[in-house]
């Protein structure tokens, strides 16, 4: 057989032949053994070679996803609420003002009263307000209020949503202003990025302990984002005060849907708790403590989650974060919890990511915390 | 043909779709997992091209980076692997083709030393027959390296090849040929008869 005809035989091997080719190919075959064996030898030269070790450094690929997390830009699909003009933001987000702020003058006697008892564990565990001189950097009056206005059952300036959430909305509304905010530079909308522009310092300043892995020289966008998800774990006050409130509506929620009016209350409610997931994922503390208070919100959004798939999502999260506790500190008693959430996860008959929780639970196996 | 799937080609979890349409709705976590879950396979290939960890490492990267920025575009019912190895390979390739990466050589640069471990080879190829392979390979120009890898390895049709390097089929399948032919050559003396010969002169 010729060269030409021994290319064949390659390209025999991967099936890559038309059926008149192949039946040629395999008459001749039958009949040389010389390219029968030449054939034999590609294919021991192809298993071989695929079978060569391409191994990584010890350790490699223990950093490798957060390394390369750290390079993404936050993206938004493109959805309902993100094609509303800048300009809609930037009244919704007058307007909200405009409501909250006499709304949480009113209650705020009454609402800071009544939440006294758990308010200091509320400031000794807040996991980035903590770590962040700047978290009480709010868009409402006083430092109190926010959470407040999840907790109080306020009188809205408009009847109660439909879609009342029964914990957490877990964000409180006032801060769904800059998450657009985010979004819309996403889509370099000039006008939205001179809205908000005024609050970028103070959230480039919180972005150093929200994302330490981000680079230096991250965009503008991305410090808002992370200055977004600072706020998320303020409200964390709002999710810890919620269960007891009668009404945990953020008082804004009306505000949302109308900005959103083509989509029932439901498409609203769901798209709220989409941006508060988003939020508490940007989340990135550097420390234990950080994160077993990451773990505890992502286990309260999850119970307060109306989409069962991000539910489900959101238990792995609070699993994956009670991990990064294990990492960041060593400490047995976060393995333990890991390790009972990851367990405990697993036995659930509506868990969706078993292969992925029992990939977690195998690797801190092979690899103890350091 | 009659291939053993590759350690790296795992299945993909039962979840990775739901993973996908959140990553693409912005879900950085949700991306993450999917990183985690295919780093070694996009790392492998990226390796096995320009054979130098560090580079390895750029090209990796990148190619989930790229992926990232690109979600919006891939298609959420196929498979997500052939689609990232197709940007890495093509990263890869880029990469050792690119003048600073000739100035510094790196295409002849060493992969890993093998592991100690013999591993599924361990049984066809003793240490030195994995060294001189391990040569040949790197003796391959990258283009055909990287049509090399992503038949052999990542087992994609000539199409699929074609198309992640930007050439036609035809050269797919004569490159492919060249570098086989190289291997096997290499192999020679460790396979088939010619190694029951030299297993039962030396032992």
């Amino acid at each position: 057989m010729s060269g030409h005809e021994r290319e064949r035989l390659s390209a025999y091997l991967d099936g890559e032949l038309a059926p008149a080719e192949r039946a040629a190919v395999e008459a001749h075959l039958a009949a040389c053994p010389e390219c029968a064996g030449f054939l034999a030898d590609l294919t021991a030269a192809d298993r071989a070679a695929a079978a060569l070790p391409a191994e990584a450094p010890e350790g490699y690929f223990d950093t490798f996803p957060a390394r390369v997390r750290a390079r993404l830009q936050p993206r938004k699909a493109a959805s309902p609420v993100r094609r509303v003009p800048a300009w809609t933001w930037a009244a919704a987000a007058a307007l909200l003002l405009a409501v909250i702020t006499p709304l949480t003058f009113r209650h705020a006697r009454p609402a800071a009263h009544e939440e006294r008892p758990p308010a200091p564990a509320v400031a000794k565990t807040s996991p980035v307000n903590e770590e962040s001189s700047a978290a009480p950097e709010s868009h409402l009056p006083a430092p109190e209020p926010q959470a407040n206005v999840a907790a109080t059952p306020a009188p809205p300036p408009r009847p109660t949503p439909p879609f009342a959430p029964p914990l957490a909305a877990p964000l409180p509304a006032a801060t769904a202003a800059p998450a657009s905010g985010a979004a819309l530079q996403d889509k370099k909308e000039p006008a939205a990025e001179n809205a908000f522009a005024r609050e970028a310092p103070a959230r480039a300043a919180r972005d150093e302990a929200v994302a330490p892995g981000a680079p230096a020289d991250v965009e503008a966008k991305e410090a808002v984002a992370a200055g977004v998800s600072s706020e998320a774990a303020g409200s964390e006050k709002a999710a810890r005060v919620a269960p007891r409130a009668a009404v945990a509506a953020p008082a804004a929620s009306p505000m949302l849907s109308a900005a959103n009016a083509p989509h029932g209350a439901t498409a609203a409610r769901l798209e709220q708790e989409e941006d508060a997931f988003r939020r508490l994922d940007a989340v990135r503390p550097r420390t234990a403590e950080g994160w077993r208070r990451v773990r505890e919100q992502w286990s309260a959004l999850a119970a307060a989650e109306s989409d069962p798939v991000r539910a489900d999502e959101a238990r792995v999260r609070a699993i994956v974060a009670a991990r990064e506790a294990w990492r960041a500190g060593g400490d047995a008693a976060d393995e333990a919890a890991f390790r009972a959430e990851a367990e405990g996860y697993l036995r659930r008959d509506d868990a969706r990511q078993k292969p992925r929780v029992e990939g977690l639970l195998a690797e801190a196996m092979a690899r103890p915390a350091p | 043909m009659g291939h053993s799937p590759h350690p790296s080609q795992a299945a993909p979890g039962p979840d990775e779709p739901f993973l996908l349409a959140r990553a693409r709705k912005g879900d950085l976590g949700a991306f993450e997992e999917v990183v985690r879950r295919y780093q070694r396979r996009v790392y492998g290939v990226a390796l096995r091209i320009v054979r130098a960890h560090d580079v390895a490492d750029d090209v990796a990267q990148e190619a989930f980076v790229r992926a990232w920025r690109s979600l919006d575009r891939f298609d959420l019912s196929r498979p997500f692997g052939p689609w990232i190895c197709r940007i890495a390979a093509n990263l890869a390739v880029n990469h050792v083709r690119s003048p600073r990466a000739r100035e510094e050589g790196l295409p002849d640069g060493h992969a890993e030393t093998p592991s100690a471990d013999p591993g599924p080879l361990g049984a066809i190829l003793d240490a030195e027959a994995k060294r001189v392979l391990d040569e040949a390979v790197a003796g391959l120009g990258p283009e055909q390296r990287a049509v090399f890898v992503l038949r052999a390895v990542e087992e994609m049709s000539y199409d699929e090849i074609a198309e992640a390097l930007g050439i036609s089929p035809g050269t797919v399948m004569s490159r492919l040929f060249r570098a086989r032919e190289r291997l096997a050559r290499a192999l020679a003396p460790y396979l088939g008869p010619a190694a029951v010969r030299r297993k039962a002169g030396t032992s």
